[in-house]
């Protein structure tokens, strides 16, 4: 919701605030507050507070936590109750109409709006249209509470509310047409539909530029019901999104009243013909409540002051009942109460505690936490790919997001070769993963595939075997591969459920890696270049490669080979390195990552023998 | 070629969290992707008719079931074999049916807690909460807590955090006391029990301890990002 600083200052004159400030008071209130501009903020209203879906609710709860003075909305006098209308509630409707109030204005001349109502507009993001309409939306925007407007003239038969009987096509306001189902909540005159319920009028009573005869409604219906009632016709709008927020049955007298002061600011010479109302009888929300609840669940102490301070906030507060205003919709028991509590107290100012500590309860994750590690041992990277594929999975997705996500992976095989293609660059690979599958049932699965090289297969076997485990690698055939577009050759497969390992007994985590921050992957290729360099045995490898870090557009640099032998020399080893280059701007050509790996090892050349291949 | 292994670093920051949850005596539990309406929704007072169901596009199956929306879907049926106190985390891959972006992708992965028991208050949980961001993000941290709100926790709460000096906060995770009617669901007399339970999304975490400027890359599989680790 967008909200001018100004428009709170009608309800609370004294709110001295800066933006950035009044942003991180909402913000703390449980309101998001994000500042747009110098006067403007976005407020997010969390799906619980319909009471705050208007500047006036908002202000209301403002006012409440930070104590300022709050005024009330100017409005002017109801009209007499008077019949305007036959205004009939059918049976399979009359639960769920909280309040129906209709206002008769006659001697309306359709005309444009006021600077002021205009600028509300904007917020909304809606265009000026006719004064009345622009007033009903704005009114729902100042006070949270939906207005429609028929041409009362063209509702001869009066209104009937009910829930359809057979399905029939309305052709809304806005010019959508719409199929409307049986057990729709809709409003009627005579046979027409009039009115898709908390939702949108039809074309068949609004008003139109000759309307002078107008009947204004301000109704509240069950807010579960308007949202069947969208999903049913698959229509929604602001009132709608407001009405299953929760609409004060309270506030529509204040919002006729309000509609009556502005239009006669504008308008003087409309003529008020009456006022009626349906209404089931208030219902007031009273909770019993036990302070020793509240301060277990907040593990703070909460004085009687803090309780007094609900009144702020509209409670009633007469011994341990708690007395909810009508348009806190959301508190309904004890610890919606704690929360009340909490807000006002701030959550700042509630002392942190920690738990006592316990003895480690190691199970299946820490196991194959040890099992994961070991394979990284071997010289295996993890992956983590998505559980979705393209084709051929028995459990199929009712609503993919694309056709890439029709299906639920029947084996780790697809993700794994997908991984490969993914890497051309590495020419030798060993990849596993360890994830769900899914065929009839859902299980887990350890998959390995090694691209390129196959010198640890007979270890990851000796390994498994450990597990009681007899794992074996078929080669992935050609055609596969070219389906996949995976470039490296040969390449060996082997997947196994997790219940086929015996695990060791589980044993609490002693060491985790620190989590570095990383250089950011450009989207060009990397260039890889293997470079194998002649150097004492007593050369500490870890300080040689943390000095390539130096070099220009390096993104990674690895040991992936030492060899000693007699021919190299005494105390000699022959250590192959394995960079990655990449560029954020462009590919880098090979000739100018030689030439970077030739720069900067003739810079070592006094103390090593290198070769770059 | 003796490759150099890497752990995934999701793998890593999940490890890091489940031994700084050791010492307090939590359970890991691992459990299915394919769950119930009942378990994901219904039983965690999400009703069908609510708007909060709107905020968890969810993929359906045709077999009548759906994939988590998160993992908090494993709180019901864990509970139904346990008996407070307990001390659970629940680790895993989660679904959202939404449009995918540097921030957000349909499979992502979540931690989520639950303790249940006399300790079980608003104030320990804010301290559970900080001491676990500060296990995986150092001390030179700040905490931003602010009212929530997520059907299955009331009093809800939500932690932002920002690196000392920094102007801008970052929302990190949400949390709260576990709903009277949750609480009722798993069996218990929610007028005796209390419970708190938090939920962390691990991919944006690990975004803010690493600084990968895109979740999508952690499925990539792509060596470049996974050998920094």
């Amino acid at each position: 919701m967008l909200i001018k600083t100004k428009f709170l200052k009608d309800y609370i004159p004294d709110l001295n605030y800066a933006i950035d400030e009044l942003a991180e008071k909402l913000t703390l209130a449980g309101h998001e507050a994000t500042k747009l501009n110098q006067d403007t903020l976005e407020v997010e209203i969390k799906p619980n507070r319909g009471d705050c879906l208007s500047v006036y609710g908002l202000a209301r709860d403002l006012a409440g936590l930070y104590s300022f003075k709050l005024n009330q909305p100017s409005t002017s006098e109801l009209p007499p109750i008077t019949k305007i209308i036959n205004l009939e509630v059918q049976p399979s409707a009359k639960s769920l109409v909280l309040n129906d109030s209709l206002l008769g204005i006659d001697n309306y001349r359709p005309q444009a709006s006021p600077v002021e109502i205009i600028e509300k507009l904007k917020c909304l993001n809606l265009q000026p249209k006719d004064l009345l309409v622009d007033l009903t939306n704005v009114i729902a925007y100042e006070l949270g509470v939906p207005l429609h407007a028929f041409d009362q003239s063209l509702l001869p038969d009066g209104l009937t509310i009910e829930c359809l009987t057979q399905p029939q096509s309305v052709t809304l306001i806005n010019g959508q047409e719409v199929g409307l189902m049986e057990g729709t909540l809709i409003q009627r005159s005579g046979q027409l539909v009039v009115d898709l319920a908390g939702i949108m009028g039809t074309n068949r009573a609004s008003i139109k530029p000759s309307s002078s005869q107008i009947l204004i409604q301000a109704a509240v219906f069950e807010p579960s019901r308007v949202r069947h009632n969208s999903q049913l016709s698959r229509v929604s709008s602001q009132a709608s999104y407001q009405y299953q927020r929760g609409v004060d049955p309270e506030a529509c007298n204040i919002a006729l009243g309000r509609l009556i002061y502005l239009l006669k600011q504008a308008q003087p010479s409309i003529v008020l013909t009456g006022y009626q109302q349906y209404k089931i009888p208030r219902y007031s929300q009273s909770i019993e409540f036990d302070l020793a609840n509240i301060v277990r669940l907040l593990g703070h102490p909460v004085g009687t002051n803090d309780l007094a301070n609900l009144a702020k906030l509209g409670f009633e507060i007469n011994n341990n009942q708690l007395t909810v205003p009508s348009w806190r919709q959301d508190i309904n028991q004890v610890a919606d109460v704690a929360e009340e509590v909490m807000r006002l107290i701030g959550l700042g100012n509630i002392q942190a505690t920690q738990l006592d500590k316990a003895d480690p309860k190691p199970g299946l994750f820490e196991q194959l936490y040890q099992l994961r590690l070991e394979l990284v041992n071997l010289g295996l990277t993890e992956t983590i790919s998505s559980s979705f594929v393209a084709n051929d999975g028995d459990i199929a997705i009712k609503n993919p997001r694309s056709s890439l996500d029709k299906f639920l992976r029947p084996n780790l095989k697809e993700s794994l070769l997908r991984v490969l293609a993914g890497n051309p660059f590495n020419k030798q690979a060993q990849i596993f993963e360890i994830g769900a599958i899914f065929n009839q049932t859902e299980q887990n699965a350890l998959a390995i595939i090694l691209a390129g090289q196959d010198n640890i297969l007979e270890a990851i076997k000796a390994k498994l075997a450990k597990y009681n485990c007899q794992v074996s690698f078929e080669a992935v055939d050609q055609s596969t591969l070219e389906h996949f577009e995976v470039s490296q050759r040969p390449v060996w497969f082997a997947q196994i459920y997790l219940n086929q390992l015996v695990l060791p007994k589980p044993k609490p985590i002693t060491e985790v890696s620190a989590l570095p921050v990383v250089k950011p992957l450009s989207k060009f290729p990397p260039v890889v270049r293997d470079v194998t360099l002649l150097v004492d045995r007593s050369v500490d490898t870890g300080l040689l490669a943390n000095g390539f870090r130096a070099i220009n557009d390096l993104i990674l640099c690895e040991l992936v080979d030492s060899y000693q032998s007699a021919k190299l020399g005494e105390n000699k080893v022959a250590l192959t390195f394995r960079f990655y280059f990449q560029n954020q701007k462009r590919s880098l050509i090979d000739s100018e990552v030689t030439e970077t790996l030739n720069d900067y090892f003739q810079k070592l050349s006094g103390q090593l023998q290198f070769q770059i291949r | 070629m003796k490759l150099t292994g890497h752990l995934h670093p999701l793998t890593t920051l999940t490890a890091q969290l489940v031994k700084h949850f050791q010492g307090y005596g939590f359970e890991v539990v691992l459990g299915p992707e394919i769950v119930t309406e009942e378990n994901n929704f219904d039983l965690l007072n999400v009703p069908a008719d609510h708007p909060a169901r709107d905020e968890h596009d969810t993929f359906y199956l045709q077999n009548g079931r759906l994939l988590r929306t998160h993992t908090t879907a494993m709180q019901i049926p864990t509970m139904k074999d346990k008996t407070p106190p307990v001390r659970l985390l629940f680790p895993g891959r989660s679904f959202r049916n939404e449009a995918t972006d540097s921030m957000h992708n349909t499979n992502f992965f979540q931690l989520d807690g639950l303790v249940i028991g006399p300790d079980a208050s608003l104030s320990s949980l804010i301290g559970t909460i900080q001491s676990m961001l500060k296990a995986v993000l150092g001390n030179d941290i700040e905490f931003r807590f602010r009212p929530g709100y997520f059907p299955f926790t009331e009093p809800s709460i939500e932690a932002d955090i920002r690196r000392v000096g920094e102007q801008r906060w970052t929302e990190l995770m949400g949390a709260g006391m576990v709903h009277p009617k949750v609480i009722r669901n798993m069996g218990l007399d929610p007028s005796q029990t209390s419970g708190f339970a938090f939920g962390i999304g691990l991919d944006r975490l690990l975004v803010t301890i690493t600084g990968i400027d895109d979740v999508r890359l952690l499925l990539s599989g792509d060596y470049r990002l996974i050998g920094q680790f």
